[in-house]
């Protein structure tokens, strides 16, 4: 009759299958990532998007931006909090959109970390509301007039109205 | 005889509608601990999930003090509610989910892998894996929220990586702790329910 196992072993055993269980959930978001990555991995007809950000007016997309699109326009750097922001102004953004008169900007985010919308009077946009390159790749609307919590972070739409 | 065969015997396990006045309180110590730990101590080392080191630390040192089944999922409770309701207003609309999930997936380890949590080995899986939770929940939240997979899973096996990293350094960390706060005898009293 095999002696039965000692708590010690036992102990290691489920250590080490937990162990192993965060190691393959550590594995599993790698293959999502590249899965997703760069509109790679799904169908041909249905290809998922890479990450860029919408301009729209009156429903129409003006433009779309990539992250290399956003990066190729003059550049903006604020200190905010002790972090350095850099990107370009949405005012900026605006002018190359081709964005004419507007009332208000409505800023549209995935809205996980945040609120996910805000929205922006003229004057508003004129005083340093620029974009932030994030270190997940993705862009966020940020400001030093703006409050952090207004901060719109993996933003995916801007809509001029 | 058969008194003191039920006294020797293996203990019997308590759960959490046992807890005292001083668990409760305890609980809710921490979990606004970690709250404002995450709030408030921002270190600009732009790596995703650094943040998790004091508050998994904090997490692991409160469910060793409270060895009481369930604590750890009251814990993650308080500390989303916390987190959702405290007037930051940066947040989503699931982060309790975060801070919940990784207070079940505390709770389920610390039961299943026997042993508490002073032990390095453990409190480092825990950490890990509580931590790693917290990061399932948010990207579950995504999905929910109909987040496009492109964005939701950009970095994901990245951040995973650092989850993973910095929640092993808090469950290390919180065994650290838990060692030392047992040296206390009130405290070590608190641990053993007395």
């Amino acid at each position: 009759m095999p002696a039965a196992p000692s708590r010690g072993g036992r102990t290691a055993r489920l250590t080490g299958l937990a162990a192993v269980l965060v190691i393959a959930a550590v594995l599993a978001a790698w293959g999502l990532q590249a899965r997703y990555a760069d509109g790679a991995g799904s169908s041909k007809d249905d290809p998922a998007p890479s990450y860029s950000v919408a301009f729209r007016q009156g429903g129409t997309i003006l433009k779309s931006y990539d992250l290399a699109a956003l990066r190729a326009l003059p550049q903006s750097r604020v200190v905010i909090d002790g972090k350095e922001q850099t990107g370009p102004l949405l005012a900026t953004l605006l002018e190359d959109a081709g964005a004419g008169s507007y009332d208000s900007v409505l800023v549209k985010g995935a809205g996980l970390r945040d609120k996910g919308s805000l929205t922006l009077t003229p004057d508003q946009v004129r005083q340093r509301v620029q974009i932030d390159f994030s270190d997940r790749g993705t862009v966020k609307v940020c400001g030093p007039d703006l409050y952090h919590a207004e901060w719109v972070r993996d933003v995916l739409t801007i809509d001029v109205r | 005889m058969s008194a003191e065969v039920a006294q020797s015997g293996p203990a019997k396990p308590v759960y959490i509608w046992s807890l005292t006045l001083r668990d409760l309180i305890l609980i809710a110590l921490v979990a606004a601990l970690c709250i404002l730990a995450k709030m408030v101590l921002r270190i600009p080392i732009h790596v995703p999930g650094h943040s998790g080191v004091l508050w998994v630390a904090l997490f692991v040192i409160c469910r060793g003090l409270v060895d009481k089944r369930g604590a750890g999922i009251l814990l993650g409770g308080v500390a989303g509610v916390l987190a959702q309701f405290m007037g930051f207003g940066d947040v989503g609309p699931l982060e309790w989910t975060k801070w919940l999930a990784a207070g079940i997936v505390l709770e389920v380890l610390t039961l299943v892998i026997p042993g508490d949590l002073r032990s390095f080995p453990k409190a480092i899986i825990v950490g890990a894996a509580l931590h790693l939770g917290k990061l399932a929940a948010l990207t579950l939240a995504g999905v929910i929220l109909q987040v496009p997979f492109a964005l939701l899973f950009l970095g994901l096996g990245y951040s995973a990586t650092t989850h993973v990293a910095f929640g092993a350094l808090g469950g290390f960390l919180g065994a650290l702790g838990l060692r030392e706060l047992r040296k206390i005898p009130a405290l070590d009293a608190q641990a053993r329910g007395r």
